[in-house]
């Protein structure tokens, strides 16, 4: 079993591993200063419209760019279907959003 | 938004960036590291910043009186009777790993949250937290951690410094100093002078125990003790110390219990002697 994956991030890579999910340093470092500082702009930017109203207008968490790519992350994998989903798109959202 | 904290600091500490070419785009950086910043949680904040030593230099005051009954309802002061010890605390950080919590607004304190999710796996999110608040840590500040940590060490290793922990700093307590007693004959004293008179009394005591333990500090920190070789090389350097006549043996074991009494004419106000009423207000002597 790959215990290792990569998740891309408007060309910055993450590498999700069993302890950790951390930015590959070579993904950046590959990067012009100005690429790096219009990376952090643009997620910002996304991350702000998604609270920007000071709640979530939907508890169904997948329907909201960056978030719906590290969740999954952070979520076992080995509990039930329903279980996950509660945290997913259920009454636990916004415990996994926070 | 951590991560891209990071990857700002990165950017800022990398080498050759501070040219005249790049001014325009180090001080957007700076600035964006900064809205980063103020956006991250206050609990990851806390763990961001650096914690200093601290020094805490406390005088001890007995204070007594002897009075004439003159009449029912009539004292007349005959002479106040001090007795100042000193005491100091040292607070070295200790560097925990972060666990989700949050800030305690008031008390400035990390109340631990509950993480008893068998869905979400908190050990991951705190790892992930931990890894990327060490590497901004260790681009900003070097190996400040590390010194932190070996002065720690060092310091429990040395016979004599007592000490405790509380949930940021170890605590270490160095013994009182000796009592230094006074006495003053006379018909009016005010309370105000009375402090200012132990404070007087413990400013030697307190300047003396602050500037062997700001050697000792620098001794342990400039003598290139590592993780690896620190304890032996510890031990090689510093104990030869604590052995002989030093002012570093007289702070661990302590100074004479008691002093030859002080009088009046032997204590200085500002210039003027203890007894002479033109004197102005001076703060307790707290570090």
């Amino acid at each position: 079993m790959d215990s290792k994956k990569e998740i891309n991030l408007f060309g910055l890579i993450f590498i999700d591993t069993v302890g950790s999910v951390l930015l590959a340093k070579e993904s950046f470092y590959k990067l012009t200063i100005l690429q790096r500082m219009n990376v952090i702009d643009a997620v910002v930017k996304i991350l702000d419209r998604v609270g920007d109203k000071g709640y979530l207008n939907s508890c169904d968490l997948r329907i909201f760019p960056i978030i719906n790519t590290f969740l999954p992350a952070f979520i076992n994998n080995d509990v039930e279907e329903s279980l996950r989903m509660d945290y997913i798109n259920g009454n636990k959202s916004m415990e996994s959003y926070k | 938004m951590l991560s891209l904290y990071c990857l700002c600091v990165e950017t800022i500490e990398e080498p050759g960036l501070n040219s005249d070419l790049d001014l325009d785009i180090v001080t957007d950086l700076k600035v964006l590291s900064k809205c980063l910043f103020a956006r991250l949680d206050p609990s990851i904040k806390y763990h961001v910043k650096r914690p200093g030593i601290g020094v805490v230099q406390n005088t001890y005051t007995g204070f007594d009186t002897e009075f004439n009954n003159m009449d029912v309802g009539e004292n007349k002061l005959v002479s106040i009777q001090l007795a100042v010890s000193t005491k100091t605390y040292l607070k070295i950080p200790f560097i925990k790993s972060y666990k989700i919590s949050c800030l305690e607004a008031k008390t400035n304190k990390l109340i631990p949250l509950s993480r008893n999710s068998s869905v979400l796996n908190y050990s991951k999110i705190e790892g992930s937290i931990d890894m990327c608040v060490k590497r901004i840590k260790s681009l900003k500040y070097g190996k400040y951690e590390e010194s932190m940590f070996i002065l720690n060490e060092s310091l429990r290793n040395i016979k004599g410094f007592s000490y405790f922990e509380n949930d940021d700093y170890t605590i270490f307590t160095f013994p009182h100093s000796g009592i230094q007693t006074y006495i003053e004959i006379g018909e009016s004293n005010s309370f105000s002078k009375v402090v200012r008179i132990s404070t007087k009394i413990a400013q030697p005591s307190h300047t003396q125990v602050f500037n062997v333990l700001i050697t000792l500090i620098k001794q342990i920190c400039s003598s290139g003790l590592t993780l690896e070789n620190g304890k032996e090389r510890f031990f090689e350097q510093f104990y030869p110390l604590f052995n002989e006549d030093t002012s570093l043996t007289d702070l661990v074991k302590g100074y004479e219990k008691e002093l030859p009494t002080l009088y009046p004419e032997d204590i200085l106000l500002d210039g003027n002697k203890a007894g002479s009423t033109k004197v102005k207000c001076k703060k307790l002597t707290r570090l």
